[in-house]
């Protein structure tokens, strides 16, 4: 069963997208496997204490990525393959760069300061 | 279905004479499954509304339940949980049960048992030598395990710890069947707005604010924010209003 | 014999055992006070029947005896009082336990039940003024009883 244990809560992204991201980010890291169960969606609303509605719109999302299957039972599984999982982490990829991008932009940084800066704090 | 048309309360000829009223007008449609948080300052009508609900006050309007109203014959679908404590001060909780029992067929034994155990409650002990954090804890496990399909919570946590809230909050989503709705009023805003589906904010017994929980998701705004928001609306609203009624004069 | 529970005409968690004390204390003192009375008078107009010559005694001829009604005046008062009293009192003390410390009375008006909040609260009180107005009778009959057969026939009021 995915262990939702190192789950944390931020404020300021709506709870269903963190999931989403939790979800991601395990499968990048090759935590959570093909074939793997979720927890149901009663479970998870209570284990991180909040609406079933709010697990329901995340699980649906991941349906419709076919990121997971769900069986009659209210069982979930993860669908992953080697191509899908690729695709993932280049999507997380994308966007973690967009938004340091972002934020370099805001403190006011120049393209070339920005390299030379990750060329810096790369090794 | 839990139908409130146009209900409206005076408590006192005092609020009659100056207009003012307990509930004014309150229309307000609550489906099974929905998870309400009930929001206001003190004296908004939050009660008010739920006494009315229960059948406790006269009140001007409907309220139905399914389309009938609420009497001896379905206010077993109804539960209430209270600041103020609704049960025998001088009976032990396996008496209460009996009690219970003996009046809500639905009583659920399983919940009951299992409840008293998660949080430690004592079967047989009086209610009357509970700590205050215990006597909230017992008066919302009755009324989640009566059997009923709304369940009424005004102010239940008042006094217990935040563990003992977080705790509470996550039993409640784990136990809930797809068709049992809840009705929770606090002041707790930020611990609650993950939990809730559903926003309704009341001020001065007027309804100025409802709101789906996934919609304020989307539009990014919290619910401290936009109570916040509807609020300070409210405010202007009123004293604009007032600018132009005495505008004119001195 | 088939007990009551008592324990459902009162509200719940009463002391019931501690209200049927009060009343037989209530009940005892009301039948003290009654004898008392009843018996002072009695004796004092038996006594006025007779003439006394030293030991001896020796029923007055014209002695008639004053009605029943004039010797048990104020004897049975005190029942009465116990009788109004434990309705009032208990009747006040059962809606009032709904309202200390915790607020039962939210619970009785929710119960599908109609009549069980009045049936817990009226019934005690209302059988122990019933059965304080039924031991006035009794001893009403008791103290005729003494009148009838103890006083000389001859004396008897018309």
């Amino acid at each position: 069963m995915i262990s939702f244990d190192d789950f944390h809560m931020e404020e300021g992204i709506p709870i269903y997208q963190q999931i989403l991201l939790y979800l991601k980010r395990g499968v990048v890291a090759g935590e959570f496997h093909n074939g793997d169960e979720l927890p149901s969606r009663r479970m998870l609303s209570a284990l991180l204490g909040v609406n079933p509605n709010t697990v329901q719109k995340a699980y649906r999302q991941l349906e419709e990525e076919n990121l997971i299957c769900s069986h009659t039972g209210a069982k979930s599984y993860m669908v992953l393959d080697e191509k899908k999982v690729e695709q993932i982490r280049r999507e997380l990829l994308k966007s973690d760069v967009k938004s340091v991008v972002q934020s370099m932009k805001q403190m006011g940084l120049s393209k070339s300061e920005a390299l030379r800066l990750i060329q810096a704090y790369w090794d | 279905m839990l139908e409130i048309k146009n209900v409206s309360k005076s408590y006192t000829l005092n609020q009659r004479l100056h207009g003012k009223q307990a509930l004014q007008s309150v229309d307000l449609s609550i489906g099974p499954g929905e998870i309400v948080g009930l929001f206001g300052e003190n004296g908004a009508g939050k009660t008010t509304l739920m006494k009315c609900i229960l059948g406790f006050l006269r009140y001007d309007g409907e309220i139905l339940l399914d389309g009938a109203p609420i009497t001896c014959n379905n206010i077993e679908r109804l539960s209430f949980a209270t600041s103020e404590h609704s049960f025998f001060p001088n009976l032990t909780a396996e008496a209460h049960r009996q009690f219970y029992k003996e009046h809500f067929p639905r009583f659920i034994d399983k919940r009951f048992y299992g409840l008293m155990e998660f949080f430690e409650l004592p079967l047989h002990k009086l209610l009357h030598s509970f700590s205050t954090g215990q006597k909230n804890q017992f008066e919302v496990i009755l009324a989640l395990c009566q059997g009923a399909d709304y369940i009424l919570m005004d102010e239940p946590f008042a006094g217990n710890d935040v563990f003992n809230r977080e705790d509470f909050y996550k039993v409640l989503l784990g136990i809930l069947e797809p068709n049992e709705t809840v009705i929770l009023s606090t002041h707790l805003i930020e611990e609650v707005s993950n939990f809730i589906s559903r926003a309704v904010l009341i001020r001065q017994g007027q309804i100025v604010g409802d709101v789906l929980a996934c919609d304020l998701d989307e539009s990014g705004i919290s619910l401290m924010d936009y109570i916040k928001q509807t609020y300070h609306y409210s405010a202007d609203r009123v004293s604009r209003a007032l600018n132009d009624i005495t505008g004119g004069e001195g | 014999m088939k007990t009551i529970d008592l324990s459902r005409l009162a509200p719940p968690g009463t002391a019931i055992k501690e209200e049927i004390r009060r009343l037989c204390v209530g009940l005892a003192g009301a039948t003290g006070c009654a004898v008392l009375i009843y018996g002072v008078n009695y004796r004092n107009a038996y006594d006025l029947l007779f003439d006394r010559y030293g030991v001896d005694r020796v029923l007055r001829p014209d002695a008639v005896m004053p009605p029943f009604d004039a010797l048990s005046w104020g004897s049975l008062t005190f029942f009465y009082f116990v009788a109004l009293g434990s309705l009032a009192a208990a009747i006040f003390h059962h809606f009032s336990f709904y309202s200390g410390g915790s607020k039962s009375i939210y619970l009785m008006r929710r119960l599908p039940q109609r009549w069980e909040l009045l049936r817990r609260d009226i019934t005690l009180p209302i059988a122990g003024a019933a059965i304080s107005l039924l031991a006035a009778l009794l001893l009403k009959l008791l103290f005729m009883g003494v009148y009838y057969f103890v006083t000389p026939e001859q004396c008897l009021g018309i």
